[in-house]
């Protein structure tokens, strides 16, 4: 244990010893360009290989006279296989791989995934122009899929602002790197279509072909293609189309792009609605002296010019009618005077004849009438004389009182007479307060015995 | 034509649009009596005020459902910042 320490070495002589030791290593390696920079100018283009799975990244160099000879596009994304060895700078202490040759691995094995997934769903026809939804004409509400932060959201609002201010924005801001984004993106998705969006913008702004490795999804590409809503993508600032794009219903290069596609501009609406009120202004003109056409040809036909001349033929034949009848009025008059006075004289002769027969039918009824009034007072007079009789007998009845007494024949005849009785005749004799009942018994005259009355005095 | 029956102020721009623009096709038409076409022709120049003032005094609205918005940069801020996804 008491061995000796090494020399301490100055830091170039160590880096010298780790130089030689790691440029004594010719590899192979296989990796995906992250980065790349290859300016005009610079003696060698550096990018950086990574794995996809594990974390580990390998900055390389490749001199400019190799790259160029090598001719080989990559870009970020690339998978690529290099040979070259471990270089050290020792000005920087920094590592570098420098590489000699450099191809792409297949055509980069997440690439061929890529395409081999773009394959399959155009096989299924999800790629195809019949798949894609119409974009609305002028959207009402419009959804925003994309990340919350970076330029890419405000991109769009600004884009839609300016643009059609009038379209409200739903904006479902969601994580749009890493293993979880399309689970994101598919939910976002859902949100703003369930919130009643017209179109969905599927935006994020340019990164590294790994950053959007996401839009590459295929559960993302099936759910692009089955939302009932179109969707309208702007990924990125690269002229590579991911498979969100393809699925897409219509792919724009970036964000401001995509904004731009689905809002027309304030000015193009301002300069329609001009032309729809000139076409309007033009087209109510035309018609309104399309109308005046009308009438002024109206005006110039013969019926207007001469508006007699149809009448005509009923004018003439009205004449002649009333020509008729002016002479079969009076015709008609004299025919009708004529029945009426012959029907006066029939009513006078017969009313004539009716009232002769009534006046003597009434004079035979008059006579009929006195003799039949002649006849009925008869009873009535002799009832009265009788009446008067009885009352001339009765008148004396305060001269019986004094003693004189009235003499009737049993039929009620007063005796005024000796020849009213004979003897043995009955004769009552009244007294003033009762009769006496008497037979006569003799009969003698008086010298004055015509006048009856004075037999009561 | 049943779309009469709403006021022009209560349609959105997009069902405003296409009835004016419905409105000047059947001007075009010349099929129209002289009395409808006057009154088309009056429903028209008001549904072009409509939008046109529609258009005039539009505020964007902003909805957001998910995620935080950082506040909105001023325009001409965010167009010197724009550049850096």
């Amino acid at each position: 244990m008491t061995e000796q320490a090494p020399e301490a070495l100055s830091v170039a002589a160590a880096l010298g010893i780790a130089k030689g030791q790691l440029e004594k290593l010719t590899l192979r390696i296989i990796g995906e360009v992250s980065e790349l920079s290859n300016k005009p100018g610079y003696s060698a283009v550096y990018f950086t290989l990574k794995d996809q799975q594990e974390k580990a990244a390998l900055p390389c160099l490749m001199w400019m006279n190799r790259f160029k000879a090598a001719g080989v596009d990559f870009k970020i994304g690339s998978l690529v296989e290099v040979t070259g060895r471990f270089s050290l700078y020792a000005a920087k202490g920094r590592m570098n791989f420098d590489v000699s040759t450099i191809s792409l691995a297949g055509e980069g094995d997440i690439r061929l995934r890529i395409a081999r997934l773009a394959k399959k769903l155009e096989a299924e026809g999800l790629t195809s122009p019949e798949a894609k939804l119409p974009l609305p004409r002028l959207p009402q509400r419009i959804g925003l899929v994309t990340s919350p932060r970076g330029a890419a959201v405000y991109d769009v609002l600004r884009t839609l602002r300016r643009r059609y201010p009038l379209a409200e924005v739903v904006v479902a801001g969601v994580p749009v790197e890493g293993q979880d984004a399309p689970a994101h993106l598919m939910t976002a998705l859902d949100a703003v279509a369930d919130a009643g969006v017209d179109v969905v913008l599927l935006v994020r702004g340019g990164g590294s072909f790994e950053d959007l490795m996401p839009f590459n999804d295929e559960g993302l590409a099936r759910h692009i293609a089955a939302l009932k809503v179109p969707v309208v993508t702007g990924i990125g600032h690269e002229p590579d189309t991911s498979i969100a794009d393809m699925v897409a219903d219509m792919r724009a290069s970036t964000p401001t792009a995509a904004a731009e596609a689905v809002v027309p501009a304030m000015a193009d609406l301002s300069a329609l609605l001009q032309g729809l009120g000139r076409r309007m202004g033009f087209a109510q003109g035309a018609s309104v002296s399309r109308v005046q056409r009308m009438l002024s040809d109206l005006r110039g036909r013969p019926c207007f010019a001469d508006p007699l001349a149809f009448i005509r033929d009923d004018a003439q034949a009205v004449d002649e009618l009333s020509g008729r009848l002016e002479a079969a009025i009076p015709q008609q008059l004299q025919a009708s005077a004529f029945k009426a006075q012959e029907l006066k004289l029939r009513l006078v002769r017969l009313g004539t004849g009716l009232v002769r027969g009534e006046q003597a039918r009434l004079a035979r009824l008059g006579a009929d009438l006195k003799a039949y009034g002649r006849t009925l007072l008869d009873p009535f007079r002799k009832e009265h004389s009788i009446m008067a009789a009885k009352l001339e007998g009765l008148s004396p009845l305060a001269i019986l009182s004094r003693g004189y007494a009235a003499v009737f024949t049993p039929e009620g005849q007063v005796v005024s007479s000796v020849a009213d009785v004979e003897r043995g005749s009955r004769i009552d004799v009244e007294v003033a307060d009762g009769t006496l009942g008497c037979i006569v018994d003799s009969l003698g005259s008086k010298m004055r015995n015509e006048e009856k009355g004075s037999t009561y005095e | 034509m049943n779309e009469a029956a709403q006021k022009p102020e209560e349609l959105t721009f997009k069902e405003a649009l296409s009835q004016l623009e419905s409105i000047v096709s059947s001007l075009e038409s010349g099929d129209l009596e002289l009395e409808q076409s006057l009154e088309r022709y009056s429903q028209g120049v008001k549904l072009l005020a409509v939008l046109q003032g529609k258009l005039d005094s539009a505020e964007q609205k902003v909805q957001v459902l998910m995620g935080q918005l950082a506040a909105a940069p001023e325009d001409d801020v965010q167009d010197t910042t724009l550049s850096k996804a």
